[in-house]
């Protein structure tokens, strides 16, 4: 019987050990969401989200004004475009990022804070949700307005596209919103500079109402163009009208550390980017850093020609017509007598470049003009990474935005509204002539191509250029056109052989010839859905047209 | 007692002597037949440390050494361990007390074993037959009891030391089992002789038995395998025998010294296997169990106890991915895909889960796989994927023994992309260039320069601070080794006696990687200690220790990033800075970062992992008769310690102020340092029960709990104080940053099994197990996974057994069961969690930001794969022949998988149980072994298959644009889906001829491939991007392997042993990575030499299209770019040989060369390996093949 006591014992003392094992292990260095959404700091953290989630610099070769190497960054044009079969950074980022602000709507309510407070993160939430809709309508035309955050098995994923202008009228509410509760820029402080402000909003309400009004007027989609028009004109007037915003004196300076910051009060919108450590001089901890002077460098992305060609004389006279034109004997002709813009944004021959003085090649920088508009060497040099900010809103834009609203809409534009904001522009840079209603008629020019013209040199190399020629309808006669480069002259051209390029009858660098480039208008306009989106939806969600 | 056959070495069971020896070798084969027809009474059978002592000898091949043998054991064994023992047994006592009515002789020598711990020897036939008796006695002395109880029966006894000898009255026994029991007769003649007893291998075999024939004398060899005895005739013959191995007669022929080797027995019938929770007698199996001794495992010249594994067995898939050192990630796949996620199986080693790839293959006693639900649902939740259970080697008994093995080898870089001297590579560029964009980059002179071997750079003429490079250098040859060497060393000592032994064993293993310069390394460094203990006769306990650590060097740059840029950056660039460089700089890095420098000078990381495990198992047997208790605990104790120090490289142009590339700037240190352990406790309860002889029945049933946690903590900072001294102290304060991540799971179990047998002819077993897991939402915690399976002995029916004589083993089995898979679930994945980053600058300061990555699943649970299973065992031409074949038939009822969505979600989507997979296949397994003079030989043959089918996938069907789609529902996973081809367009009215607009359509010219316009849509696409419209797209087959088998052969031959293995693949398609085959898609990237062979006006049927930069668009998935990844290799050949060594120290001695991987057949491109992952890139470390000389010494 003893050993009968034994086994009572051992089994006795098993289960006891065994009662005395949880299997309740919860997580210890991840927070729970259930813990969350209670104050302001939650709120802001949660807000953080969206502004690290945001795009800044990219490159963008889609238009005929800048050209680059590799692989993959110009296929709209050059015939390799095809529907694909995801498309992260066009159709599923920008979602991502409203899920982030949906998330915040739903669940800020719970936080125990003032209104005003709850509002004012609301309002960046729905300013965030604003700005990704409208890239993705830019790209796609309809798409599922997605206001609330699905779960798995929610039938809501499975939803149609909606219409463009339902998504338009969403992301103007979701700005109007915004614009009411975010703070005026002058009254957020310097350690939160970049997060939105109520300029922001506004400047964003421009610059869709601009797009959407031009769009439908020049695609003909729709008679409510006008009223797009007037939002753009009247959200830029608010913006305008803040009396905070004003020209950076030194139009090269913006797009170099000089502009970075509160002081410079030409940035309505800025993706931060920044490095808090410094040893002999040089950032060594950077925080967020992007690749821009790198790109250049390495010639992901160049201006052409055609570009060039789009910055006036001196005189005020389109550059080939002017006669200040100067025959291009060099390479440096065609800087002659120009707008000082063209020399803010592309090297001229023996200009301190990259590595050293800039001589004319084709090897990386495909074009052979190099872009100079916010290269910084100590950036490159010290780490690889730049830290120069990036305006994705400037106010330049919004003064280009007024005027080509208030022209588009009226069909005509005072001198006045011109002074107020093109001629600005020219001011900044001593370009010596005003564009005036008198000027253009004097010299047979059409407002409207100066206007665009503009703001084509104006915000040269920032990422507006397809965009414009898609609203304007140019894309199909601009796009399949040769991309042209720099003439080639092999005197100055040191360490290029001609027989290596592939050149006009002029000597002119054909980058790519317009027999390997085609813009189907019955399609380009927008882009294709993606085909898992498609086949994903149950095919509630359509292709675009000729796709 | 009278013996049960059910697990020997839980068992202390009696020992009967037969007195003449030759003679019971005849009758013991006679009980061997007997017993199998089914008997249930047993001659000696060896206890737990008696089988030690057994396996210590490395035997012959013939004893399947996986197996916990439990042969029908000679009594020579056990006088030999008997008198290994006895000198340190302590002596219980000398008097018996038993008082029974009906007992048997048998269960009278067994209390009188139990009671005074000596060993009771005796003739079968003297208790088979004997009569029921009735004992009393009470503290009787040992003799006088003895006598009592022989005398009616007519036997007598003698007591050797502490063995009892039992013979028939009128025969006293002469022969006294011991070697010094054999003294001369006096006046007659005496010669000495001595010998020495061997396997075929030259092993020496302690424990056999020699006799003089004819005579009564007898000796046992030691545990050299030596033995001496006395003969008055030279001319007599020796009889020799040993368990496991077949009898030899030995004529002496007037030699005085001889070497008599031994040729092993084939028979596995009794077999033990380790099963979970205990062990079961092969011929009882009723499940899928195949098995691998460690013997089998070591001697190869892999990385690890996994790689040998490969091919061995059928149904076990082993991967591997990459050649580099300490990073090889060998996985095993049994039987197929359980669940798209991770088919892992279950590792247990001595029933505690951990790393095989730690273990020092020499410390492997064997490994069991169990396949089917029958083998592994004990192990319920986490047995999904099989389970494999590796026994490490355990103490020995006797003499001191020492082993040790060594190899050195040399591995031999294969099958690896070469470089294109620099005019050749600049030709390419051009082409690509010119047909993309009209312009070349190179004119002809330049050309000419680089081909002009003495004109290697001049100074940038553009006037950049630069120079211009026509060099020529072979970037392979400066930064890589073809030749590298791997070493193993593994040294055991082991002694003891049954009541106490040990086995202490250390191996050391290391690897050297293919860069040339600067580390890259692995270190194995394994120590293991396996002691037994006999504390009383209740209570056995068993220690194991051990340690293990993997010590991986590598470049803080990464290895395979390193590669990568050897394979890339440009050959006209020199390795060196031209002699007129001021800079001060030696590397050039002017067109692209130099990997040279890289290697040399960009600092080191290390990643060591180190674990402890120390296990105690106490068994209490015997409380009542065939009930015994196991009590286990572990515990597992973990350090990873990563440490990375990033040295600073910059590389100038001609002065330095211009700065043309760094790498690691500004220069770092990160290090994560991580502590973990997993404790371990099991308690599990065995009882067996006969009812009616025939009836047999075993129960068992126990509990587990397992807890693990892993704390883990990690800091980095930037910009030392100088290049050459990391450490965080003299770091830049504001760099500074740290982590900490804690991990914890816990599991709770209930588990049993319910055996049943009757005349060991029809068998039935039943398993159920019960798991809870702290990874799953409480509500959902808990399930169970059952299985039932039954087996048919049919061998053992007279109909079959009359019918067909030559059929020695003929079994049938079934199988079902439910087993669970975890290895998907996270660890808290049911609480909706909040991550972190501070990637976010605001006023130059870094900002913390929180978000939710992935949605919270509160419903999610374990996959339940159901297994069924048939299967046929058959051994014919007495198990010469085996035989095993299995069909299977899985189905993962709710497999977790990410559902797709559309991405308007917004957020990642976590694993819910969504799919049900549907896998089936077959194996089979021949295995010829025989023995002809002087040697053995043996074949084997193995072969499986396996196919899936997701059945069920709850989500829209997306092939998307082609290529691998790892989940479709209707088809197996990772199909391929691809565009089929018809050549190039051959001239340049051929693609408008063809109508059909193809991928960059506004440039499609000769050279380019010819898509096939399948749907007639005049447009080269993936149609609707599903498979019931996939536009041109085609199904192109799998990427998963199919008909895998392994071939093995096998000689042996008077100390010659050779043994060739063959491995291959029957069926598998793979693709390359498109910028892999495309590399002047971009212009950093730079051609190999099989992109030489490109289309040209020349060479029309090129296998590559014409070069085209900046587009993929002939590198679509396409039947043109599919790999046929079927294959066949050499795996692994030896050759040995054991050297004849007299009187030495050595007592043997083995020398053997061994190679790895030399020989392969494939179709695939041949600068990839046929084993590499599919969409294999550029940068994959290559594989290697290995040749090895080794030693394998015993002392």
């Amino acid at each position: 019987m003893k050993i009968f006591k034994n086994i009572v014992f051992l089994c006795f003392t098993t289960l006891l050990i065994s009662s005395g094992c949880s299997l309740d292990r919860k997580p210890e260095t991840t927070f729970s969401d259930a813990s969350f959404w209670n104050t302001e700091t939650d709120l802001k953290s949660a807000c953080n989200r969206l502004y690290q989630q945001l795009a800044g610099y990219g490159i963008d070769n889609r238009a005929d004004d800048s050209y680059g190497q590799d692989a993959g960054q110009n296929q709209i044009s050059n015939g390799s475009r095809s529907v694909p079969n995801t498309s992260e950074n066009d159709w599923n980022n920008p979602y991502d990022q409203i899920f982030a602000a949906n998330n915040i709507l739903e669940k800020g309510i719970k936080a125990g804070v003032s209104e005003d407070i709850r509002n004012r993160y609301f309002a960046e939430a729905r300013f965030f949700r604003a700005y990704h809709y409208f890239s993705l309508v830019k790209k796609y035309g309809d798409v599922p307005l997605v206001m609330r955050t699905l779960d798995v098995g929610d039938p809501a994923l499975q939803m149609p596209r909606t219409p463009r202008a339902v998504v338009i009228d969403s992301i103007y509410a979701d700005l109007d919103f915004a614009a009411q509760w975010l703070p005026l820029q002058s009254a957020i402080p310097a350690a939160d500079y970049g997060r939105v402000s109520k300029g922001a909003a506004l400047a964003l309400e421009a610059r869709v109402g601009l797009y959407e009004g031009t769009f439908a007027k020049f695609h003909g989609t729709g008679e409510d163009y006008k009223a797009n028009l007037q939002k753009a004109v009247d959200a830029a007037t608010a913006v305008m009208q803040e009396n905070y915003y004003s020209l950076y004196p030194s139009y090269s300076a913006v797009f170099q550390h000089e502009g970075d910051g509160p002081d410079n009060k030409e940035n309505v919108f800025v993706k931060v980017y920044g490095s808090n450590a410094i040893q002999n001089g040089t950032y060594t901890n950077v925080i967020v850093g992007h690749d821009n002077s790198r790109n250049m460098e390495n010639g992901r992305f160049a201006p052409t020609r055609n570009l060039l060609s789009y910055y006036l004389c001196t005189d005020g006279l389109p550059w080939g017509s002017s006669p200040e034109t100067v025959p291009e004997t060099s390479y440096n002709s065609i800087f002659e007598n120009r707008d000082p813009r063209l020399g803010m944004t592309v090297y001229r021959m023996g200009e301190e470049a990259y590595k050293g003085p800039w001589v004319p090649n084709a090897s990386a920088v495909r074009t052979g003009y190099a872009c100079k508009k916010g290269f910084n060497l100590d950036d490159w040099n010290n780490l690889g990474k730049a830290t120069v900010d990036k305006a994705l809103i400037r106010y330049a834009e919004v003064l280009l935005t007024y005027a080509e609203a208030k022209f588009e809409l009226n069909g005509a534009i005072s001198d006045a509204d011109l002074d107020l904001t093109i001629n600005k522009l020219r001011d900044r840079v001593n370009m010596p002539v005003h564009l005036t209603n008198g000027f253009v008629q004097a010299h047979q020019l059409d407002m409207r191509t100066e206007i665009r013209r503009e703001r084509t040199v104006e915000l040269a190399l920032e990422g507006f250029r397809y965009d414009d020629i898609i609203r304007w309808k140019t894309a199909e006669t601009l796009l399949p056109k040769d991309i042209l480069g720099a003439r080639y002259n092999a005197a100055e051209w040191t360490g290029t052989q001609a027989s290596s390029l592939n050149l006009t009858p002029d000597s002119i660098l054909i980058v790519e010839p317009a027999s390997k480039r085609v813009f189907d208008a019955s399609k380009d306009y927008l882009y294709p859905v993606p085909l898992n989106e498609i086949s994903l939806s149950g095919n509630q969600v359509t292709q675009n047209p000729n796709w | 007692m009278i013996i049960n056959k059910v697990e020997s070495r839980e068992r202390k069971l009696i020992h009967y002597l037969t007195l003449n020896h030759y003679k019971s070798m005849q009758i013991q084969r006679k009980i061997c037949l007997h017993r199998a027809d089914n008997a249930r009474v047993h001659c000696f059978i060896g206890n737990h440390t008696g089988m030690a002592g057994m396996q210590a000898v490395p035997g012959s091949p013939m004893i399947h050494p996986i197996t916990k043998i439990v042969l029908v054991m000679k009594l020579t064994l056990f006088l030999t361990v008997f008198c290994m023992f006895s000198a340190t047994a302590k002596v219980t006592s000398q008097v018996v007390t038993y008082n029974a009515q009906n007992a048997t002789l048998a269960n009278v020598f067994k209390e009188v074993e139990a009671q005074t711990g000596f060993v009771v020897f005796c003739d079968y036939r003297y208790v088979q037959n004997s009569r029921s008796i009735a004992v009393h006695a009470n503290k009787e002395p040992l003799k006088q009891f003895l006598q009592k109880i022989l005398g009616p029966e007519k036997l007598s006894f003698s007591i050797e030391d502490k063995t009892i000898v039992i013979s028939k009255s009128r025969m006293a026994p002469t022969a006294r089992l011991l070697p010094e029991a054999t003294a001369a007769v006096a006046g007659k003649p005496v010669f000495v002789i001595s010998g020495t007893v061997t396997d075929l291998n030259g092993q020496p075999l302690s424990g056999a038995s020699v006799i003089v024939r004819g005579t009564t004398k007898a000796v046992m060899t030691n545990a050299a395998g030596h033995f001496e005895l006395s003969v008055d005739d030279l001319d007599v013959s020796l009889m020799v025998s040993m368990v496991g191995y077949n009898n030899r007669e030995f004529p002496l022929k007037g030699q005085k010294e001889v070497q008599i080797s031994l040729t092993p027995k084939i028979n596995n019938l009794d077999s033990i296997i380790i099963v979970g929770y205990g062990t079961q007698r092969k011929v009882d199996l009723t499940g899928a169990v195949a098995t691998i001794s460690g013997k089998e495992l070591s001697n190869k010249p892999v990385p690890n106890a996994v790689a040998a594994l490969q091919g061995a067995l059928p149904g076990v898939t082993v991967i591997r991915s990459s050649g580099q050192p300490g990073k090889e990630s060998y996985g095993i796949r049994i039987r197929g895909f359980s669940s798209v996620n991770g088919s892992a199986p279950l590792v247990l080693i001595d029933g505690i889960e951990g790393d095989m790839t730690l273990l020092n293959p020499d410390d492997i006693e064997n490994v069991s796989i169990l396949k089917d639900a029958a083998a592994a649902a004990i192990y319920g939740a986490r047995a999904a994927a099989g389970v494999i259970l590796v026994t490490t080697k355990k103490g020995v008994v006797g003499a001191t023994r020492v082993n040790f093995n060594a190899y050195y080898g040399v591995d031999i870089t294969a099958r690896q992309p070469q470089r294109l001297n620099s005019w050749d590579e600049q030709t390419l560029i051009d082409e690509a260039r010119f047909n993309a964009t009209g312009a070349k980059e190179f004119s002809d002179e330049q050309l000419q320069w680089l081909k002009n071997p003495n004109f290697d750079y001049r100074p940038n003429i553009s006037g950049q601070d630069r120079w211009d490079y026509y060099g020529n250098t072979n970037w392979l040859q400066e930064g890589m080794n073809k030749y590298n060497p791997s070493q193993n060393y593994s040294l055991s000592v082991g002694s003891g006696t049954q009541k106490l032994n040990y086995l202490l064993s250390g191996g050391y293993y290391s690897r050297r990687g293919i860069l040339k310069y600067g580390p890259d390394d692995n270190h194995r460094y394994n120590i293991r200690l396996n002691v037994n203990s006999e504390m009383n006769k209740y209570m056995d306990l068993s220690l194991k220790a051990s340690y293990a650590g993997s010590f991986v060097n590598q470049n803080s740059y990464g290895e395979t990033s390193i590669v990568e840029r050897l394979y890339r950056i440009r050959t006209r660039q020199s390795l060196y800075v031209p002699a007129e460089d001021q800079t001060g700089q030696i590397y050039n890095g002017d067109l692209q970062v130099n990997p040279v420098d890289i290697e040399k000078n960009a600092g080191l990381e290390t990643q060591n992992y180190e674990v402890f495990n120390g296990q105690a198992a106490l068994k209490i047997h015997d409380l009542i008769k065939g009930l015994s208790l196991n009590i286990i605990a572990s515990r597992s104790q973990g350090f990873y310690n990563q440490q990375s120090s990033k040295r600073s490289l910059y590389w100038y142009g001609r002065s330095t102020n211009t700065i043309r590339f760094t790498a690691n700037v500004p220069n770092s240190l990160s290090k994560t340092k991580n502590k973990s352990y997993d404790n371990n406790m099991q308690a599990y309860l065995n009882y067996a029960l006969n009812l009616l002889d025939d009836h047999h029945f075993k129960i068992m049933g126990g509990w587990q709990f397992e807890e693990y946690r892993q704390d883990e903590m990690s800091a980095s900072a930037t910009s030392m104080i100088t290049n050459d001294f990391f450490s965080f102290n003299y770091a830049d304060l504001l760099t500074k940053t740290n982590n900490d991540d804690i991990q914890t799971w816990a599991m709770g179990s209930y588990f049993g099994r319910f055996n049943y047998d009757y005349k060991d002819k029809y068998l039935f077993e039943a398993n159920l197990r019960y798991d809870g897991s702290s990874r799953l939402a409480p509500e959902s915690r808990w399930s169970a996974f059952p299985s039932f399976s039954a087996g048919w002995n049919l061998a053992k029916e007279d109909f079959i057994h009359n019918a067909l004589p030559f059929v020695s083993t003929l079994k049938l089995r079934a199988s079902w069961g439910r087993l669970g898979n975890g290895s998907v679930l996270g660890l808290y994945d049911y609480i909706p969690l909040l991550s972190v980053g501070t990637d976010l600058d605001f006023n130059d300061q870094k900002t913390q930001y929180l978000y939710q990555k992935e949605l919270a699943s509160s419903t999610k649970t374990w996959e339940i794969v159901q297994t069924s299973n048939i299967g046929l065992d058959l051994g014919l031409l007495k198990n010469r022949l085996n035989i095993t074949a299995d069909y299977y038939i899985k189905k993962n009822k709710n497999m977790l998988a990410q559902l797709p969505l559309p991405a308007i979600i917004g957020i990642d989507v976590p694993a819910i149980n969504v799919g049900e997979l549907k896998t089936w296949g077959w194996e089979f397994n021949a295995q010829w072994k025989d023995n002809f003079s002087n040697g053995s030989y043996q074949i084997g043959f193995n072969i499986s298959n396996d196919q899936n089918k997701l059945i069920k996938y709850s989500g829209q069907n997306s092939i998307g644009t082609g290529g691998t789609v790892e989940l479709l529902q209707g088809y197996a996973l990772n199909t391929i889906w691809g565009y089929k081809t018809d050549g190039y367009y051959q001239n340049p009215e051929d693609y408008p001829n063809y109508g059909v607009q193809s991928f960059n359509n506004a440039n499609v010219g000769p050279g380019d491939v010819k898509y096939l316009d399948l749907d007639g849509s005049k447009k080269i696409d993936a149609g609707g991007g599903t498979p019931q419209d996939p536009g041109d797209l085609v199904y192109l087959g799998t990427a998963n392997g199919h008909y895998l088998y392994g071939l093995n052969l096998g000689v042996n031959w008077k100390g010659f042993d050779f043994s060739a293995f063959f491995q291959g693949v029957g069926q598998r398609k793979f693709l390359i990575d498109a910028s892999t085959m495309n590399p002047l898609n971009a212009t950093s990237n730079m051609p190999w030499s099989i992109m030489m062979d490109r289309w040209t006006p020349d060479n029309r049927d090129a296998y590559f299209p014409r070069e085209y930069q900046g587009s993929n668009f002939n590198f679509e998935p396409s039947d043109k770019w599919l790999q046929n990844g079927a294959y066949v290799r050499l795996k692994n050949i030896q050759v040995g040989y054991t050297v004849p060594l007299k009187k030495s120290i050595i007592q043997r001695l083995r020398v053997y060369v061994s190679g790895q991987d030399l020989w392969e057949h494939t179709q695939v491109l041949s600068v990839f390996d046929p084993e590499v992952p599919n969409g294999v890139q550029a940068a994959a470390y290559p594989f290697y093949r290995v040749v090895a000389f080794g030693l394998n010494m015993t002392f």
